[in-house]
């Protein structure tokens, strides 16, 4: 018996010829997917080695003189409780990309969970989760966010990350779900079946490794929009109140009327960077889209 | 019968797609010419080029689909050649295209009715067709396929199978085109409603005496219809002639193989179909394209591509065989067909 | 219109307002710690009140308001003063009800939201399905990126750019608020030209927050419809080219376009509520804000409910509309 691999069927290797080249020649490969990448991988990069290379004390009130404009030795000012903006933007995006990292795999394990049993299984299981998924898709998040958070009397980094996880699962859920639930009608896996596999093996052999590209889509798209309601909640005063984050900058920006009072470089820089993190994230999720979606690449 | 005049004229029509692969040759140099009244089938498997064939007869092709040479000459009109305005004038009043799968080609949130008063009301200036006079003749087109007038305010997913293309086949004909283009029109209903929709538009042809160009896959129900049938093989015309001497003597292999391959009620016999593959038409080999599987082929096959040429006074064939010989040789023994090639990956294209 | 789809509809937003009560009711119960301890708490840090026993006073709040009752009863009287349009005091300016804290907030709310939403809604559709025709100036693609630019930021902080741009560096607008507040709000001229004017940037906050994704969601849709085949058939007709846009592509597009509206309404009325935080808008944001730096506990409740029920009831409100637009489901075959 013969193994059917695309190398076998077509006579052409599916990334073609050298490694890395190749790769990046590929029609997988969009514009959108590598700026995307390029995007994400400069925010990761100063994440995890910005902090070594900044004075953290400097981001304490009142460690510097207070609501300096940009200046050789304030490179991005200083707010109005004498904290210095450099410091606070170096500490606080890595704290931001957490909690959306925290929110995004929870989310997403919770979603590929429910998501996989619910389109396998079917029948009451996936009535009652579908029911669940929906309504609280129905419900606007922030105001349940709200509550959590309100409630919660200290709140952390990694509280924040559950609190918007806890509204971040049903989106991949619903993906997973319908994705499954196509894959199982499709003819290799009855073929399978009739092979003789069992069910749990062809959940994991045949419809598990379809399922990466939504998997990856869905994860991009779960940060992002755990990162855009972290934000959302910081900036109303729900935050952290331990550490900085990008959102909780523009609170106590909004708090000191920085804004009213010209004081651009103290919520410009967050800004900046969380709308620069959300265009890579976009940008990264158009283009696994598009590896997910074959019909996509062809531009009409 | 009297000398009808040519209403349709299609000379060395040429339809190829772009794609990253290359350019696809789906239709190659097919010519044929229809008189008014005259019903033409064409025939031909999937890949074969007739879809595409028939889109680019009334100048619907989409891209990465495009017409790179050739002529149509639609009752005198320069078809390829004419403007936007004068395109659109000449459309549904002079040639018409009843779509397969009427569920997809009806628009799915406008009423039966107003589907084919809008096709009148934007031809009624130029046929000057006052605006009164609507109404009636969107009764007159559901009356002449057969439905009755209370359907032209349902929606089309309030209609079954067979009203549905029924009804595309009264909104295409409302204004009485002179050519009907009907591609498959029957593909996607069950037999009985089949011969129901088929004998809507022979009865339709016959009212308008118009000259019908149907298209499609199944040989039985396009011989039942035709005066003339040409078949497609790989975007070409490899034969053409009057129903009955095509059924009865087939001059080329293709058509010969493919009749053979139909199941009669008379004679048990073996199902036989065709072996092989229809080729790739991105990397077609040299020569005839049915050369490959052909059961007749010899070395001049592989190498020079047969033209199309009269065999008969009404039949025309292509094929190297001819004018050497008069018809078709019997049929050579099983173990002469030789090896089938698989076919190269292709571009994922409808033709 | 089938009555069986408006009460289906209407099942399923009884259905949502009931999980969202419950959700809201259990929440502040199952994590530990208490509300209004630590709202009485920041009240005595802030008055400088630091002689009072706080557990006591906590503990005869609780009392007055029910809270030491087994938790089914808790749920049984929660439903009960919500009924009766009871949704507690405020902590902070005690004893003021929540209800009239809310109710005079609601208005502004809708009105912007509603405003914004329409013009963003209806203006990004045409604009979208534009760009996806063959046949309209290409120059329109060049809103492309800016769409996608515009869909990716937040609206808030949109809203703070815009403020800071067209509030600070050229004064041409209000810095934030719903009105003069020197003035007195009466039904005429110019108290109606002075609302307008101050709605205007955080209406546009919201109106260009949105605008990308209708633009780029209508342009995916023209760009399906318009590879169906009724399109093809309408154009054998030789149809005018306007008519095969408007009545047979924009036509079908618009329903996927409608359900995208309310899947996403949730997060316009999110994104609405924050960008009335930068604007110091009187509407249900801006008291949110408040509540929430008091740890003013049943206003912020409260605001969350409203913000529940509001969402529930556009929903249905747009349910109401589909059949309208879609003959599919007004009739049945």
């Amino acid at each position: 018996m013969s193994v059917a691999t695309p190398t076998a069927v077509t006579g052409r290797r599916p990334f073609g010829t050298a490694g890395l080249r190749g790769i990046l020649r590929s029609p997988r490969m969009s514009g959108s997917l590598v700026a995307g990448i390029a995007m994400v991988a400069l925010v990761v990069m100063l994440s995890l080695f910005g902090p070594r290379f900044v004075n953290a004390r400097l981001a304490a009130v009142g460690s510097v003189r207070p609501s300096q404009p940009p200046s050789a030795q304030y490179l991005l000012g200083t707010d109005s409780q004498g904290r210095d903006m450099l410091t606070i933007m170096v500490l606080g995006t890595p704290q931001t990309l957490r909690i959306g990292l925290i929110a995004g795999v929870v989310g997403l394990a919770v979603g590929l969970v429910l998501g996989l049993t619910s389109g396998f299984f079917g029948g009451a299981v996936d009535a009652v989760i579908r029911v669940l998924a929906d309504s609280l898709l129905t419900v606007p998040s922030l105001a349940i966010m709200v509550v959590i958070a309100a409630s919660v009397g200290h709140m952390t980094v990694e509280l924040m990350g559950l609190t918007v996880a806890a509204l971040a699962w049903m989106h991949p859920t619903r993906t997973i779900r319908s994705q499954v639930l196509s894959i199982r009608e499709r003819s290799y896996v009855s073929v399978a079946r009739a092979n003789g596999e069992s069910e749990p093996g062809i959940l994991f052999r045949e419809i598990m490794p379809n399922l990466v590209p939504y998997i990856a889509a869905s994860f991009v798209g779960a940060v992002s929009g755990a990162i855009l309601a972290a934000v959302g909640l910081e900036a109303i005063g729900l935050g952290p109140n331990d550490v900085h984050t990008l959102g909780t900058t523009i609170y106590w920006a909004e708090r000191f009327s920085a804004v009213l009072r010209g004081q651009w470089w103290w919520w410009g820089p967050p800004i900046v960077v969380i709308s620069f993190i959300f265009v890579g994230l976009f940008l990264l999720s158009a283009g696994l889209d598009r590896i997910a979606n074959p019909k996509l690449r062809q531009r009409t | 019968m009297s000398p009808d005049r040519e209403v349709l004229r299609v000379e060395d029509l040429r339809v190829e797609y772009v794609t990253p692969d290359g350019p696809i040759k789906a239709v190659e140099g097919v010519s044929f010419s229809l008189q008014a009244g005259q019903r033409m089938g064409l025939i031909g498997e999937s890949g074969s080029g007739k879809t595409t064939l028939g889109t680019a007869i009334v100048r619907l092709l989409r891209p990465p689909a495009r017409i790179t040479s050739g002529r149509i000459v639609l009752d005198g009109h320069e078809f390829l050649q004419v403007g936007e305005r004068e395109l659109r004038q000449l459309r549904m009043r002079e040639v018409a295209l009843i779509p397969q799968a009427a569920m997809n080609s009806l628009n799915p949130v406008m009423r039966i009715g107003d589907q084919i008063a809008d096709g009148i009301i934007a031809h009624a200036q130029s046929a000057k067709i006052p605006r009164r006079d609507v109404a009636e003749r969107v009764a007159r087109a559901l009356w002449q396929v057969g439905l009755q007038s209370y359907l032209a305010s349902r929606y089309p997913h309030q209609l079954s199978g067979g009203q549905r293309q029924r009804a595309a086949m009264a909104i295409a004909t409302a204004l009485q085109p002179k050519i009907i283009v009907a591609d498959e029109p029957t593909s996607a209903l069950d037999v009985v409603v089949q011969r129901q929709v088929m004998q809507t538009l022979g009865r339709l042809q016959q009212g308008l005496h118009a000259a019908v160009l149907l298209i499609g896959h199944d040989m039985g129900l396009v011989a039942q219809f035709a005066d003339t049938i040409g078949v497609l093989y790989a975007g070409r015309l490899v034969e053409q002639g009057p129903v009955e001497d095509l059924l009865d003597a087939p001059r080329h292999p293709y058509t010969r193989l493919l009749i053979d391959s139909l199941p009669t009620l008379d004679a048990k016999k073996a199902l036989r179909g065709i072996p092989g593959l229809p080729p790739s038409l991105l990397n077609l080999p040299p020569g005839c394209p049915f050369a490959p599987r052909c059961p007749y082929a010899f070395d001049r096959c592989r190498v020079e591509t047969p033209a199309l040429q009269p065999v008969t006074t009404l039949q025309k064939a292509a094929c190297h065989l001819y004018p050497a010989h008069t018809s078709l040789p019997p049929l050579p023994e099983r173990a002469d067909i030789p090896e089938v090639v698989a076919p190269a990956a292709d571009a994922e294209v409808a033709v | 219109m089938p009555i069986e789809y408006v009460a289906k509809r209407a099942l399923q937003l009884l259905l949502i307002v009931f999980v969202a009560v419950t959700i809201n009711f259990l929440i502040p119960r199952l994590i530990p710690g208490d509300p209004v301890e630590s709202a009485l708490q920041t009240k005595m840090a802030m008055t400088g009140n630091v002689n009072v026993d706080v557990q006591a006073v906590a503990a005869a709040y609780r009392a007055k308001f029910g809270l030491d009752k087994p938790l089914w009863l808790q749920y049984v009287n929660y439903w009960g003063s919500l009924l009766n349009r009871d949704l507690g005091v405020s902590l902070v300016d005690f004893p003021q009800p929540v209800v009239e804290k809310i109710q005079s907030a609601v208005p502004w709310t809708l009105a912007l939201l509603s405003v914004s939403t329409v013009i963003s809604f209806f203006l990004g559709s045409i604009l979208g399905a534009l760009i996806a025709w063959p046949r309209a100036p290409r120059v329109l693609h060049v809103l492309v990126p800016p769409f996608m630019l515009l869909s990716s930021v937040p609206f808030f902080l949109l809203g703070i750019v815009l403020l800071f741009t067209f509030s600070v560096i050229v004064p041409w607008f209000p810095p934030g608020g719903g009105f003069d507040p020197v003035s007195i709000l009466r039904l005429d001229v110019p108290t109606v030209l002075d609302l307008l004017y101050h709605a205007i940037l955080p209406s546009l906050a919201l109106v260009l927050g949105s605008i990308g994704f209708w633009g780029l969601g209508m342009r995916a849709m023209m760009v399906s419809v318009l590879g169906e085949d009724h399109i093809t058939f309408a154009e054998s007709k030789g149809l005018p080219p306007e008519r095969v846009f408007l009545w047979y592509g924009m036509r079908n597009a618009l329903l996927p376009q409608v359900t995208s509206l309310a899947i996403a309404l949730g997060s316009i009325l999110s994104g609405a509520v924050l960008v009335e935080v930068i604007f110091n808008y009187p509407g249900l944001g801006g008291i949110l804000f408040l509540a929430i730096a008091g740890k003013d506990y049943f206003v912020i409740q409260g605001i969350v409910l409203m913000l529940i029920l509001a969402l529930a009831l556009s929903l249905f409100v747009v349910d109401l509309i589909y059949p309208l637009i879609d003959p599919r489901i007004r009739y049945h075959p």
